[in-house]
């Protein structure tokens, strides 16, 4: 080491900041403690509701709410199928009775011409009586 | 007054960590005061700015207060307030852009007044002080670890993120030019 580097030693050499320094400094540190306080408590509030929330999915809860669930699921399943299988039933029928008033006409009409061919047989006879 | 020996002292300021780390105020306050001096003189040799040094020594401790969990042992205490000293002044004195004594300010400051052939040691640690003022910010934060904290320039690069010629590199150019200037203030001195 040569003297030039023994001189930048002593330049250079450390030396304490004003009194006082540390009380400054922790009472900074008490300003930063209390404001991270109020910001844990805040986060705390509002971790509360959350949690609330979160509580409805809780194992014991879980269990619970899963069967509820499930209840009104099958509830609302059954009612459902009842509806639909009453609403099939209800399509059938009408469905059959179309059917069957079809038939009716159907048959009405048959029925309408033969008894317009024996109208005109026996108004023939009626008229020509020397063709029997 | 009989001084604590070294082991004594490790073993303190690791009692002191723990404790601050489980949130003791007065074993953090102890850790401050333990390393208040380092801090704040690497800012001050760095900004030649007490007040800009203490403010900034203030943020570091702040910052350490709130990272005290990461910290591992006394060493890396010290090696952490280091390295975050030192960046911070480089990141403080690129963001303001520090008005810093200009290298024909400092010869002009310094050669100006007439000197006497016996400088007194208070004359040539203000006038070295001044000359180390001038260096750029990296060169400055490398010399003033390697003659305050007479750190090697291996912990240097580790401290400053630096492959290690870089920082022999800056070493060997910031003495060259310490010296020229100097040499220019006082003349042939014994350097």
């Amino acid at each position: 080491m040569s003297r030039f580097d023994d001189e930048l030693k002593v330049a250079l050499r450390s030396e304490e900041p004003s009194a006082g320094f540390t009380e400054r400094l922790m009472a900074r540190v008490d300003d930063l403690q209390s404001t991270r306080q109020q910001n844990n408590q805040k986060i705390r509030e509002k971790r509360s509701v959350l949690r609330m929330i979160l509580e409805l999915f809780n194992p014991g809860q879980v269990s619970w709410a899963m069967a509820s669930a499930l209840a009104g699921l099958m509830v609302f399943s059954a009612f459902g199928v009842i509806r639909y299988r009453e609403n099939q039933r209800l399509m059938l029928e009408a469905a059959q009775g179309e059917a069957a008033k079809e038939q009716l006409i159907f048959a009405m009409k048959i029925a309408s011409e033969k008894l317009n061919v024996a109208q005109k047989r026996v108004q023939a006879t009626v008229d020509h009586p020397s063709v029997r | 007054m009989e001084q604590p020996d070294t082991t004594t002292m490790e073993l303190s300021l690791e009692e002191n960590l723990k404790k601050a780390k489980y949130g003791d105020q007065s074993a953090f306050a102890a850790l401050v005061r333990e390393h208040q001096g380092m801090v704040f003189s690497i800012a001050r040799n760095f900004f030649r700015d007490s007040a800009l040094a203490e403010d900034l020594a203030q943020e570091v401790f702040l910052h350490l207060y709130r990272n005290l969990s990461a910290l591992e042992s006394p060493d890396h205490l010290k090696f952490w307030l280091r390295r975050v000293t030192s960046h911070r002044c480089i990141d403080y004195s690129r963001r303001q852009k520090m008005k810093t004594v200009s290298m024909d300010e400092a010869n002009e400051s310094a050669s100006g007044s007439h000197l006497p052939d016996n400088l007194p040691d208070t004359m040539m640690s203000s006038t070295l002080r001044r000359i180390v003022a001038t260096l750029p910010d990296t060169p400055r934060i490398v010399v003033t670890l390697r003659y305050q904290e007479d750190l090697d320039p291996l912990e240097i690069a580790r401290i400053l993120d630096m492959p290690l010629n870089t920082v022999k590199s800056h070493l060997r150019r910031s003495l060259v030019i310490l010296r020229q200037k100097v040499t220019r203030c006082f003349g042939e001195v014994e350097v």
